[in-house]
């Protein structure tokens, strides 16, 4: 059985629509429509009255002729782009002027390169429940090391072993899902518990949350041509951000800075853009409003100055988006999400934890050999790890 | 238009529903099912209920921009639900969590586990190469396996290039083939690239 088959089976539906779903569904539609048309939806009237033969051709012509002016109206005005570059605002405060600190440093370590390298460090922290003893928990930090390699474009990637053309790059997890305890407390639980690993605990490994939950809006999910054609000036990159997630429903967001504070920092980090694109980003995070300055430490305990800003889910209640950032080179060094006040999904998590996170080890151009920076066995299919 | 043939298009429906808008539940009444059937499998069948009449409404609101030189809506329409999918993005994690769960610990634990029950596939370690996966990646090749997208018709419903369409679901499926190696699976190879 194919990967793809197998895929499709492990996704079974849980139950068809109800008859009452649907109805209320098409209901809904139907009332959209009823809206759209203007008239009530039973009861309209729709046989022309009789008239003459050249009459009804005139109505005709005419008819669609309008149809047609009306149709391209629609469509200019459904396809208008809602956002429209415009001077960044209120670029002041600590966090402004950190933030533009941090793009003039990037400005000055700016580089280029044949492939964009990336090493983070991923975790979540979770609360898990004892193999061994029943009812017995212990709140611990899982992390993956986790590694991206990627060029510009399939041309310069090129192909590799078990590929059947060029890919723009490649990524790669590290071998293991490391534990640590969050506390004192919870590692002298998890200690007299046998110190279980990930896979004794059945945890899969950490979830990846940069930013706020998307509550509105579309992943920024384009490809290496749009990331190309990227604008490199911040008022510009802001508009063409916001018009991309809005693109696929044409509704405005509600909080287009949440959003960004989500959407931007893909951009510092995974996204294979010119280190303009990146400065221009600093420059946009410094124009949005709610974001504060913060000194606060990341996962691995190094300290360390940075922005951020909260929000509220009914799921998860308030959490704390931190970004922080070396602002003597302008690299994002770790992000992290701190839970302020737990919700639901996370209500065993105490505040102050640090429920997501990410420590960026290496994020840079290099022109080293491709193969150089790739693990073996994704270089050679024909490599054994060498036994002890 | 479709010359000749009985039914209309979709194209044609949408162009209708230009200038008489009741016409697009007949695009509903064509599309309704499968595209619940998609969300379910992905977010379980009360998101399912809510996503799917969602989409159906933006189609409605963006029908104008509806290219009607393809005759199938589909790809339209499970563009619209992916991204729709994409704000419950941790919801869908903590379904592969739970299937992983349940199959290492054979005990089915709650609601997200229950609703997983048919799943055999995942023994061979899937749902956690699935949760990996970049989200961008797993859109694309959850459209191939469960929407039965071709490759030009994930390319329309992400609006992305339709390279970019392949160097992600060779990606993905270089991840997933990976986490069935190490499982002990012999997939066997198919024709879809």
């Amino acid at each position: 059985m194919d990967d793809l088959t197998l895929i499709s089976r492990m996704h079974t539906a849980e139950r068809p629509p109800s008859p009452e779903t649907t109805r209320s569904a098409r209901r809904r539609l139907l009332t959209e429509a009823t809206a759209a048309a203007g008239t009530p939806a039973r009861g309209r009237r729709v046989a022309p009255l009789p008239r003459s033969k050249r009459a009804i051709m005139l109505v005709a012509a005419a008819t669609a002729c309008v149809l047609a002016g009306v149709s391209w109206t629609a469509y200019r005005w459904e396809t208008r782009p809602l956002y429209h570059p415009e001077p960044l605002a209120n670029q002041s405060g600590p966090a402004s002027t950190f933030l533009l600190a941090a793009a003039d440093a990037k400005t000055q370590h700016a580089s280029d390169g044949r492939f964009w390298r990336v090493h983070r460090v991923v975790g979540e922290t979770v609360v898990a429940s004892s193999p061994y003893h029943p009812g017995v928990h212990y709140t611990l930090q899982l992390t993956r090391d986790t590694y991206s390699l990627a060029a510009k474009t399939p041309k310069d990637f090129g192909t590799l072993p078990r590929d059947k053309g060029p890919l723009t790059g490649t990524q790669w997890d590290g071998p293991d899902v490391d534990v640590r305890p969050a506390t004192p407390a919870d590692a002298k639980a998890w200690g007299a518990d046998l110190r279980p690993s990930a896979l004794d605990l059945h945890l899969t490994g950490p979830d990846e949350e940069r930013g706020p939950f998307k509550q509105e809006g579309a992943e920024l999910d384009f490809g290496v041509q749009d990331e190309r054609r990227l604008p490199a000036n911040p008022s510009e990159l802001r508009a063409w951000i916001l018009n991309y997630a809005t693109k696929f429903d044409h509704q405005r967001l509600r909080n287009p800075d949440l959003y960004l504070f989500t959407a931007a920092p893909i951009l510092l980090v995974d996204r294979v853009v010119t280190d303009r694109v990146r400065i221009a980003t600093y420059r946009m995070l410094a124009g949005l409003r709610d974001v504060r300055m913060i000194n606060a430490t990341d996962a691995a305990g190094h300290p360390g100055r940075g922005v951020a800003m909260r929000q509220t889910t009914r799921d998860y209640g308030t959490i704390e988006w931190q970004l922080l950032i070396d602002p003597e080179t302008g690299r994002l060094t770790a992000s992290q999400g701190i839970v302020v006040t737990p919700g639901p999904k996370n209500a065993g998590l105490r505040p102050g934890t640090r429920q997501f996170f990410e420590i960026v080890k290496t994020a840079e151009w290099t022109n080293a050999p491709r193969d150089s920076l790739l693990p073996k066995d994704i270089t050679d299919p024909n490599w054994q790890p060498p036994v002890n | 238009m479709t010359c000749g043939s009985a039914e209309p298009s979709d194209a044609d429906i949408i162009t209708a529903a230009q200038r008489d808008p009741e016409r697009f539940a007949d695009l509903f009444d064509r599309h309704y099912t499968d595209i619940h059937r998609y969300v379910d499998r992905r977010l379980g069948a009360d998101a399912a209920d809510d996503i799917a009449a969602e989409t159906f409404l933006i189609a409605f609101r963006r029908r104008a921009v509806f290219d009607t030189a393809h005759a199938s809506a589909r790809p339209w329409l499970y563009g619209i639900a992916t991204r729709l999918i994409s704000r419950h993005r941790r919801d869908e994690l903590r379904r592969y969590k739970a299937m992983a769960r349940m199959h290492t610990t054979g005990v089915v634990e709650s609601h997200e586990s229950s609703v997983t029950s048919a799943v055999d596939a995942a023994s061979f370690g899937l749902s956690p190469a699935l949760a990996r996966l970049r989200h961008g990646d797993r859109d694309v090749l959850l459209l191939v396996a469960l929407a039965e997208l071709s490759y030009p018709e994930v390319a329309e419903a992400l609006g992305i290039a339709y390279g970019t369409v392949c160097s992600r679901l060779s990606r993905a499926r270089k991840q997933v083939r990976a986490a069935l190696r190490a499982s002990g699976h012999d997939e066997e190879d198919d024709d879809r690239g």
